[in-house]
Parts: C-alpha cells; sequence; structure tokens
C-alpha cells in the first residue's frame, strides 16, 4: 500500500488508533466518532508509523498523531475523489461556491492530461460525508507533477482557475515535495517546496531534477 | 480575522520592495517596503486566533539576525513558523537583488 501525503484514511475504532505522547483533546474523540478519518500528513514515517492529522469542526481543531497501517480499514486518495465526480451526489442546501468550482477545475485540468484531486475541507467532506465546507471555503487541490507542466501552462490554468466562483490553491505534488501552481506561474527566480522534512526555498531549475 | 503588530529596532537599509508567498493553506503572502526609519514595523493579518506568542519568537528570531528597516505586510492563512521564517528570508532575498521578478 502506498500512502501519500493529503491521503484519507478510515480507520477502525478511530479513537484507540491514534499514537502520541501528548493528551487527546475531547473533540478529537467526537469527531473521529462523527467520521473515522485521518489525513495523512507531510511529515516522515516514523517506526512504520503512519504521520496524520484529525479535523475538527473549527480552523483551530487540528491534532497530529501517528497511526499504524493495521488499523486502516479504507483508504481514499484525493484522484479518487475526482475521477468518481463525488461532488455531483452531495446534498447540501446552502450555495457552496468550493463545490461549485469543481467541474472548471476538472475540465481544466483534464484539458492539460493532469491528474489531479480535492484536499482540505472539500477532500474530507466528499469522502467522509460529514459536512467541513463552509459558504467561504476556498477549493484547495493536489495536482501531481507531470513532466513538461511548463510556465506557460501553469499561467493558462491560473488565468482559468480566476474564473472560478471560490479561490483555488491548486498544489503541485512532485516525489521531492509539492510546491504552489501560482508561485511557479509567477516565474520568480526561487520559490517555495514543501517536503517532509520542512520547507525549502529552492530556484526554479529544481524541476529539472524530479 | 485578527492583526498582531511588531516592532523591531533596525539599521541597515533596503533597496527595493518585494512581494513573495501566496494566498494559500498553510502559506503567507509578504509585502515588503523599504523603510527610512530605524525600525521594522510588521502587522500580520491572520485567521489563526491565540499564536502572538509564537509569531513574536519567530519573528524576534529572524530581526535578531537579520538587521534591516522595513514595513511588512504579513496575510497569513495558516503557516507553520518553519513557512513563516523561510518567507521572510526569501522576501529579503528579492529585496536586496533584482527587481525584475517581483510582480504585484
Amino acid at each position: 500500500m502506498v500512502i501519500q501525503t493529503h491521503d484519507l484514511l478510515e480507520l477502525k475504532e478511530p479513537s484507540k488508533q491514534l499514537i502520541t505522547d501528548s493528551f487527546i483533546p475531547d473533540w478529537v474523540h467526537d469527531t473521529l466518532e462523527d467520521a473515522p478519518f485521518v489525513i495523512v500528513r507531510r511529515a516522515p514515517i516514523k517506526n512504520g508509523k503512519v504521520p496524520v492529522g484529525v479535523r475538527g469542526y473549527t480552523r483551530s481543531e487540528r491534532f497530529a498523531a501517528f497511526i499504524s497501517t493495521d488499523s486502516i480499514t479504507r483508504q481514499i486518495t484525493p484522484e479518487q475523489l475526482s475521477r468518481e465526480k463525488r461532488w455531483s451526489e452531495i446534498g447540501r442546501n446552502i450555495y457552496l461556491k468550493a463545490i461549485d468550482s469543481l467541474n472548471l477545475v476538472e475540465e481544466v485540468l483534464h484539458a492539460c492530461q493532469l491528474d489531479w484531486g480535492p484536499v482540505g475541507s472539500v477532500g474530507f467532506e466528499l469522502a467522509s460525508g460529514l459536512p467541513a465546507i463552509h459558504e467561504s471555503s476556498d477549493l484547495d487541490i493536489v495536482i501531481r507533477w507531470k513532466e513538461g507542466l511548463s510556465v506557460k501552462t501553469a499561467q493558462k490554468i491560473i488565468d482559468e482557475f480566476d474564473k472560478a466562483p471560490a479561490r483555488i490553491d491548486p498544489l503541485v505534488e512532485t516525489p521531492e515535495g509539492a510546491f504552489s501552481l501560482i508561485e511557479y506561474s509567477r516565474e520568480v527566480p526561487s520559490m517555495m517546496v514543501r517536503t517532509k522534512e520542512g520547507p525549502n526555498l529552492v530556484s526554479s531549475s529544481f524541476l529539472k531534477l524530479i | 480575522m485578527e492583526t498582531l503588530t511588531y516592532e523591531f529596532p533596525a539599521s541597515k537599509t533596503l533597496s527595493r520592495q518585494a512581494h513573495v508567498g501566496v494566498v494559500g493553506s498553510g502559506d503567507l503572502e509578504i509585502l515588503l517596503e523599504p523603510s527610512s526609519e530605524a525600525r521594522t514595523k510588521i502587522i500580520i493579518r491572520t485567521g489563526s486566533q491565540g499564536f502572538e506568542k509564537t509569531w513574536e519568537a519567530v519573528l524576534s528570531r529572524f530581526f535578531t539576525q537579520h538587521d534591516f528597516a522595513a514595513n511588512i505586510k504579513i496575510n497569513d492563512f495558516g503557516a507553520t513558523p518553519g513557512v513563516v521564517s523561510l518567507r521572510l528570508a526569501q522576501a529579503l532575498e528579492v529585496s536586496q537583488h533584482d527587481s525584475q521578478h517581483i510582480k504585484a
């Protein structure tokens, strides 16, 4: 099983599976009872344990822990959520601009032959069914890096994304780390790459090394 | 949204303005303007509340190591201390060098 950052993992008896030295707040148990999903964090695997995060009801409620792979009953990747176009089934009676932006993103990235998927609150709600998206939520997505994704293509994608009702936050995932498609499209001399060991500032020649 | 303000003494001047970072989850945007006053003033707008002590620690560490006078605006979207320091270093790098890559 290949487990990557952003993957959503469904756990059996989730409250019992969290490996941590910290005190586990009550909201962690409460949310896990509502939706037994954790999100894979961008951190190194420690003693064979997977770094995960628990998402709470508010922005400040985030809890980091580790889990053993034995406790995983289901793995959902961001790509799975976009492939299955799960957003067509979402039954919420308020207008969510983040959801309304998904078809545009799918069209634009499909045309560029790029694999992608929703993450953040949208990914979480699509996978778990638990309401996580707010009216003001942005749409966070990951795009898998493909050789030949030029700055020019990035600029075209960003221009198209600007037409969406929600603000789109596209993160490009490479085997060496992740960077913002927006920053890449600006053709800056250096950009930030998030790795499992932390963020780095790299020159644009970084991409030639992947 | 919470606004935090910090000030540090400074002596060295910068030549150019800088705009680095992006509006995105776990990231931040920095707008840096050189200042002729002997201090650096930082105004932070953040959606994550209750991190005043963390901001103070990250900023004082950075400005103890780097002496420059500027007015800095930060729009934070839940960046970690590591990301904050890195973006500040990037802003400093841009404001000390080539101006042609700076885009608003």
